[in-house]
């Protein structure tokens, strides 16, 4: 060890001293390397965003300036309480509104008079947006209103209302994505039952918040005891991600959702667990969309009742371990060809072709494996003309939602300044 | 310059004076918080404010024609503050950058804080935002620019007008 | 305008006020286009644009703007100023810098006066705007306008020898102290001819220049993170531009004709070719200059600004003990080099 470190010694001693002399070697060198990179950066292009003529595309996201949308404001307050430089100035009076029929009772309304955002003192934090329950503020790209008169700088309502043109309109959803309330579309029919691969997890709002718990072991989420069908139908959506044939209802307790429904299809011999309890286990491992198939077929209730009388949950089966079909070897060769073809960067096609071994060593039928190209990401706008979003389906069922945004297109023209 | 207030100038050559004042206007940096970063970015390569004639060049207030000042105005820094915008010769101009300067912004209620530093000299432009762009102070600089080609050179001369803008006392919203 | 031109070195009343005249529209408008140049050149050498609207195209018209707006600024003396001095500073550091040019043979006549001792007047009249420096920083009242004239003062002493030797190194190579007489002495390849002797008196020269000028790399007397701007903190309006921001940028034009004329061989053509002598002496002359002024303004943004003790050090233990050097050498070789070497 000490021999060890005497020889680093040395040998940073020998590149110390090296470097010394090289320096002292090329003295003056530095001088005129500098004046190289000075002059290289004399023919290169310049930086430069020459603004009055040239507008940055900023961020969809931008925080220029708040607008507002009067129509949906009902004087609920809540913006001028979160805001945390008060900043926000609201008056509104009370209108009395004849009943709607005869003998009913006279109605009371919020008439909104005043409202006013302080922009000398705004920090820009965003709270009254987000509070906003029912989407009257909006976030603008504009910050082009810089004045003379610091009392010029509190915008009233008109004005507010005049950036709603410069608001852009909420980015479109991604493909697949579920709008609140939307009924989810039928189930896929296609044999692959490889549904979380095929089907990125994480791809939609909805899905984001689904995926972990669906694909989680039985072993970890509740039992199928305490799955009750009901409960399972309001939960909330299920995620598209498992979206599987319901066929798979049969199928073992403690392996992944997409693993066990591909065995099913695969012919594999159902193990004596699996014969004895198979709904129960089934709904264990996905509670949501297991139960939801089980409650398509009808025949929930007993199923779930034999669960809970056998008890096989509590004891989850052994995995079968079938026998490989694939030459992981080929597979991950395969794989990793095809991913580089389409163009995945070396490290994400490496990812992939593993992720493939590995389903081939276990026997897991291996759908065909994704291959990411290049998705639009929903930003904003270069000339103020957008793609219409492409909605999911109908709007939302339970809450009434009001429409965001305004949807002729923005102007970059009609900003104050012009 | 006494000759100034007296003669009136031909008209030429007080479009001549309101041009070189509009482009060329040396600017004097008072960043004190975040909004001086953003100032920094505005005068560096990306968005250039040369370009317009506000060359960052004076260390003096003494050759400087505009004061920009972005960032927090604590009441121990509005003395110096002061103290350099009265340093700077006439005619001078003011550029308020950011909530904090514009009237104290998160800080209004702040005991250290100067509720903007127009309460300390008159402000020509006031830039909006926590901080502002760049581009929003270049924005301010066009704006003032703008200003300074319709003034009256010798209204200017005569003595500048330091109404400081009566500020509306942040109240509670009716509603609440 | 040959016959003028030819004419030109006659004394006569009115030919002396029309050089007169020359010379001072010649200069400000030189230091107005180098004002200009330093700003687009600094510009382009940091991947930016400079002024772009001053004028409108390409904002040539920012020293102009600048001009005009400083002579109507508020002229701002401070009340403990020593106010006459204060007052007449500027003209002390700006006028030396206009006798310059009275020197600098733009063409083989085209010269305003052909002194027989034009390089010794040339290096005694570029020190004295030290010496108005010095009257402003004194005469400010201020702290750090003292310090900065002192260390503007102290740079001169430094720099000041470098430069006389390595002029006095290009003087007995050409045999003469008149300026016409050393740009015809020169031979080609004008700055690597006597091989060696020449660059070197060059680099030393420059370096000993841009501190004279206080130019950054070697701007410490205006060091605005430590100083403000040193002599001319409390200057403002007219006294300013003429005492530190005409008088930077005509002085760096000065000094590039001295370079041009001392090492880069003047109005000569850079090729002695026959057919070359029909462009005339003045273009070479500005092509030269244009190198130059670009030389000064390219080292200005590339090189970090140096310590105080590492001017004094780099003057005293470098430039002086080499400027001697050169000198032995030079006159090891007029009094050692053959004959055949020489033309």
């Amino acid at each position: 060890m000490a021999l060890d470190e005497r020889e680093v010694q040395r040998e940073m001693d020998a590149a110390a001293h090296k470097l010394r002399k090289e320096k002292k070697r090329t003295y003056g060198i530095g001088l005129l390397k500098g004046l190289a990179v000075t002059l290289r950066h004399l023919f290169k292009h310049n930086t430069v965003i020459e603004y009055p003529d040239v507008k940055q595309d900023l961020p969809s996201r931008t925080r220029g300036v708040i607008a507002l949308k009067e129509e949906n404001c009902t004087v609920c307050m809540l913006c001028a309480r979160e805001c945390p430089d008060w900043c926000i100035y609201i008056d509104s009076h009370k209108e009395t509104l004849p009943p709607k029929r005869a003998g009913g009772r006279p109605r009371k309304r919020n008439v909104l008079d005043r409202f006013a955002i302080d922009y000398a003192l705004c920090m820009y934090c965003g709270i009254c947006v987000e509070v906003c329950p029912y989407d009257a503020l909006f976030w603008s790209r504009e910050f082009e209103y810089a004045e003379y008169d610091i009392r010029e700088l509190t915008h009233e309502k008109e004005k507010l209302s005049d950036w709603m043109a410069t608001v852009l309109p909420p980015p479109a959803l991604e493909e697949g994505a579920l709008l609140p309330g939307q009924p989810e579309p039928p189930a896929p029919a296609a044999p692959s039952g490889d549904g979380a691969a095929a089907v990125p997890a994480g791809d939609t709002g909805a899905a984001e918040m689904k995926p972990a718990s669906a694909a989680r072991p039985a072993t970890q989420t509740a039992s199928a005891a305490e799955v009750r069908p009901e409960q399972a139908a309001d939960a909330p959506k299920a995620p598209s991600a498992v979206q599987e044939p319901a066929g798979s209802e049969h199928e073992q307790a403690p392996a992944p959702a997409a693993t066990s429904a591909t065995q099913v299809e695969e012919g594999q011999p159902p193990t004596k667990a699996e014969t004895e309890a198979p709904a129960g286990s089934a709904a264990a491992t996905e509670p949501e969309a297991q139960t939801r198939a089980v409650r398509e077929s009808g025949d929930s209730p007993s199923a779930t009742a034999r669960g809970e009388a056998t008890g096989e949950i509590e004891t989850p089966a052994p995995a079968a371990v079938p026998t490989p079909t694939e030459d992981p070897d080929e597979v991950y060769e395969t794989v990793l060809k095809d991913q580089l073809e389409a163009g995945s960067s070396p490290q994400v096609a490496e990812a992939r072709a593993k992720v493939a071994r590995v389903k081939a060593e276990r026997g897991v039928r291996r759908a065909p494996t994704p291959i990411e190209t290049e998705k639009k990401v929903p930003s904003a706008p270069v000339t103020g003309h957008f793609t219409e979003p492409v909605p999911g389906g109908a709007p939302a069922a339970e809450e009434p939602k009001p429409e965001q945004g305004p949807v002729e297109p923005t102007d970059e023209e009609k900003g104050p300044d012009g | 310059m006494a000759v100034m207030e007296k003669v009136k100038l031909p008209k030429p050559a007080a479009w001549a004076l309101n041009w070189s004042r509009r482009y060329s206007l040396w600017v004097m940096q008072f960043g004190l918080a975040c909004c001086g970063i953003e100032m920094g970015a505005a005068f560096a390569s990306k968005f250039d404010v040369i370009r317009f004639g506000v060359i960052p060049f004076p260390a003096s207030p003494r050759q400087a024609d505009l004061l920009v000042v972005a960032g927090t105005v604590t009441d121990k820094m509005a003395a110096p503050l002061k103290r350099v915008y009265d340093q700077m010769p006439e005619p001078k101009y003011v550029i308020s950058m950011g909530s904090c300067a514009n009237c104290g912004g998160p800080y209004w209620d702040s005991y250290s804080v100067t509720k903007g530093c127009d309460q300390l000299m008159p402000v020509d432009v006031y830039v909006p935002g926590c901080p502002p762009r760049p581009e929003a102070l270049l924005q301010g600089i066009i704006r003032l620019q703008a200003k300074i080609d319709g003034e009256d050179i010798q209204e200017k001369w005569k003595g500048h007008d330091t109404l400081i803008p009566h500020i509306p006392e942040p109240g509670l919203a009716g509603g609440i | 305008m040959p016959e003028f031109i030819q004419n030109f070195e006659l004394t006569a009343w009115w030919i002396l006020a029309i050089k007169l005249i020359v010379v001072l529209t010649v200069v400000p408008v030189g230091a107005l286009a180098g004002g200009y140049a330093l700003h687009k050149v600094m510009a382009h050498l940091q991947h930016r644009l400079g002024p772009m609207y001053a004028g409108g195209f390409h904002g040539w018209a920012q020293t102009l703007a600048d001009g005009i707006k400083f002579v109507l600024k508020e002229d701002i003396i401070p009340e403990k100023a020593d106010k006459p001095v204060f007052k007449y500073a500027p003209a002390i550091i700006f006028i030396p810098i206009l006798l310059l040019y009275l020197v600098i043979p733009v063409d083989r006549r085209l010269i305003v006066q052909d002194l027989d001792v034009g390089l010794f007047y040339l290096l005694a009249v570029s020190s004295i705007p030290a010496i108005g420096i010095l009257m402003a920083g004194w005469s400010s009242a201020n702290k750090y306008a003292l310090i900065g004239a002192l260390r503007s003062a102290a740079q001169l002493i430094a720099y000041e020898l470098p430069i006389v030797l390595s002029a006095a190194t290009v003087a007995m190579l050409a045999g003469t102290l008149s300026v016409v007489g050393i740009v015809e002495a020169q031979d080609w390849p004008f700055l690597f001819w006597p091989p060696g002797i020449g660059l070197i008196a060059f680099i030393i020269f420059f370096a000993g220049s841009v501190a004279e000028m206080n130019l950054p790399p070697f701007d410490m007397p205006v060091a605005e993170s430590e100083i403000i701007t040193g002599a001319f903190t409390e200057y403002s309006g007219m006294r300013f531009i003429f005492g530190y921001f005409f008088a930077e940028t005509a002085h760096m034009i000065a000094f590039s004709g001295l370079a041009v004329t001392f090492f880069l061989g003047g109005y000569r053509p850079i090729v002695p070719w026959e057919p070359l002598t029909v462009i005339p002496g003045i273009v070479w002359f500005m092509l030269k200059l244009f190198v130059m002024v670009f030389l000064y303004l390219w080292v200005r943004p590339t090189f970090p600004r140096l310590r105080e003790d590492q001017l004094q050090k780099f003057a005293w233990k470098g430039l002086i003990p080499g400027s001697l050097g050169l000198i032995l050498v030079a006159g090891a070789w007029i009094l050692y080099a053959p004959e055949w070497l020489w033309h």
